[in-house]
């Protein structure tokens, strides 16, 4: 039954796996035997994804927060695609009224909302500022645990969701309900500690997911559930030879509020950092300042 | 689009959190106006059993409108059905991004299109069920067993009539019934 699932997941979720013309990924996994050279005008993030056995190949998908730059090219992108979609979106509300207004449905429902460009449904992909970490490309290949170093445009980064290793990343799970953020520097390597990521349906092995896991079979839509988070860097944490010469900083994260993401395939959010993320109910907990952060969107 | 709401109502809520944010900006309704379906606790171990797949949340000692708030709040979660899976290039961080929605299908023909048929309902129902419980739970939120007639009617396919309906349910007196722990 198990095999059937996912037989069944992998048709539903990844056959319509169609994508447009998009811009070209931003993160490029450095990866065993390539050359490292450090760029300046580059950041590098490097972090190990800890899979211990019986663990599924999971990966880490960042979001990095556009410049104001971008925000004005996608907001321009939308207003003019508004303005081409806005007199079909009327025509399509028009004819939604006289259906409601022919069904006469009791009890009356509202009119729909007049179409606006808030509430326009627009796919911009010029920019690729969201990106899974391709779990097969590591740096250092081990067991339970391989090392990664990718290049990355300099910025803010939020830790955004988890997907299952696979040709085709998809957004299967997002941290939607709390996760971290950090930023990184031009010709700086930010280390990130380690990714730790399970299926949460039965009881974690990992112990910073334990408190996260055993959710039981409701908590699969048709794959189970993935839960995540970070085991910050160790002190005296083995770097490789060939970045022996340069500078690596331990990551400065902080907690990161609950956002709306309508294109994840499930939700949840990174299990709790000692001294960085914790919950109170449904409030995220920026433990280091001792508040709730804000909502995002 | 299945449902009880126009397609209209779920984009809203679901791109924009529309109509559940103005339903939170309506504030909730008198509670003593919502009717709630049979809820009394049943014995009837096939229900019990079932309870993983048909289940109510409820909290000891939360008023009717923290629960509507609740519910509110997690409804913004909902999935957007038959949005693509691919990961997508772009996230403004500023606002929900649109999504690109795909038929759903399967690859063998009419053996495919009843298969389809057969696993949708399932794979809605445990989609939204699994955002509601990650959500909820966090919240102390627990969840009891109902009959499936019942949760149908409670659930109202989510629609912002249901979050009253929840919210009702969930504030009401603690059911003599074992918690639902699957």
């Amino acid at each position: 039954m198990r095999l059937f699932a996912h037989a069944l997941a992998l048709a539903l979720f990844a056959f319509p796996t169609l994508l447009g013309a998009r811009a070209p990924r931003e993160m490029i996994e450095i990866k065993a035997g390539d050359p490292i050279s450090i760029r300046p005008d580059r950041a590098y993030i490097l972090f190990r994804i800890f899979r211990p056995e019986g663990v599924p190949a999971i990966e880490p998908i960042f979001l990095r927060i556009p410049d104001a730059a971008e925000m004005q090219r996608y907001l321009a992108a939308r207003h003019a695609a508004f303005q081409r979609a806005e007199p079909g979106l009327i025509r399509q509300r028009d004819a939604q009224i006289r259906r409601d207004a022919e069904a006469a449905r009791t009890p009356r429902v509202a009119d729909p909302p007049l179409p606006s460009e808030e509430r326009f449904n627009f796919v911009y992909e010029d920019v690729h500022n969201l990106q899974s970490v391709d779990q097969s490309r590591p740096l250092v290949r081990g067991r339970p645990e391989s090392l990664y170093l990718v290049e990355v445009v300099p910025g803010d980064y939020v830790l955004y969701g988890v997907s299952f290793g696979q040709a085709n990343a998809q957004l299967y799970v997002c941290m939607c309900l709390g996760t971290v953020g950090f930023s990184v520097q031009p010709g700086v390597v930010t280390d990130l500690g380690t990714f730790l990521g399970d299926v949460v349906e039965e009881q974690s092995s990992i112990p910073e997911l334990r408190s996260e896991s055993g959710f039981g079979p409701s908590s699969r839509a048709i794959l189970g559930l993935l839960g995540a988070t970070m085991r910050v860097p160790q002190p005296g944490a083995a770097i490789p030879g060939d970045l022996q010469n340069v500078s690596v900083r331990p990551v400065q994260y902080r907690a990161v509020g609950k956002f709306v993401e309508p294109r994840a395939l499930a939700i949840n959010r990174l299990a709790p950092i000692p001294g960085v993320l914790a919950y109170d109910g449904g409030r995220v907990i920026d433990v280091a300042r001792g508040r709730a952060v804000p909502d995002n969107y | 689009m299945r449902g009880t709401l126009p397609g209209w109502i779920i984009l809203a809520a679901l791109f924009c959190g529309a109509s559940t944010a103005s339903a939170q900006a309506d504030g909730p309704p008198d509670p003593a106006t919502i009717e709630l379906p049979d809820m009394a606790p049943t014995r009837d171990q096939h229900v019990i059993a079932d309870g993983w797949r048909h289940f109510y949340f409820h909290k000891a000692g939360v008023s009717f409108a923290e629960a509507y708030a609740d519910f509110a709040d997690c409804y913004r979660f909902l999935p957007v059905q038959g949005a693509s899976p691919a990961l997508p290039a772009f996230a403004p961080w500023s606002e929900s991004a649109g999504a690109r929605v795909v038929p759903r299908s399967l690859p063998w023909g009419l053996m495919g299109a009843a298969i389809l048929d057969i696993v949708s309902g399932p794979i809605d129902r445990r989609d939204r069920q699994s955002r509601m419980r990650r959500c909820m739970e966090p919240r102390g939120y627990v969840r009891y067993p109902i009959r499936e007639e019942v949760w149908r009617q409670l659930i109202d396919n989510y629609s912002v009539r249901s979050l009253a309906l929840q919210a009702k349910a969930a504030s009401g007196p603690v059911p003599n019934l074992p918690v639902v722990t699957r």
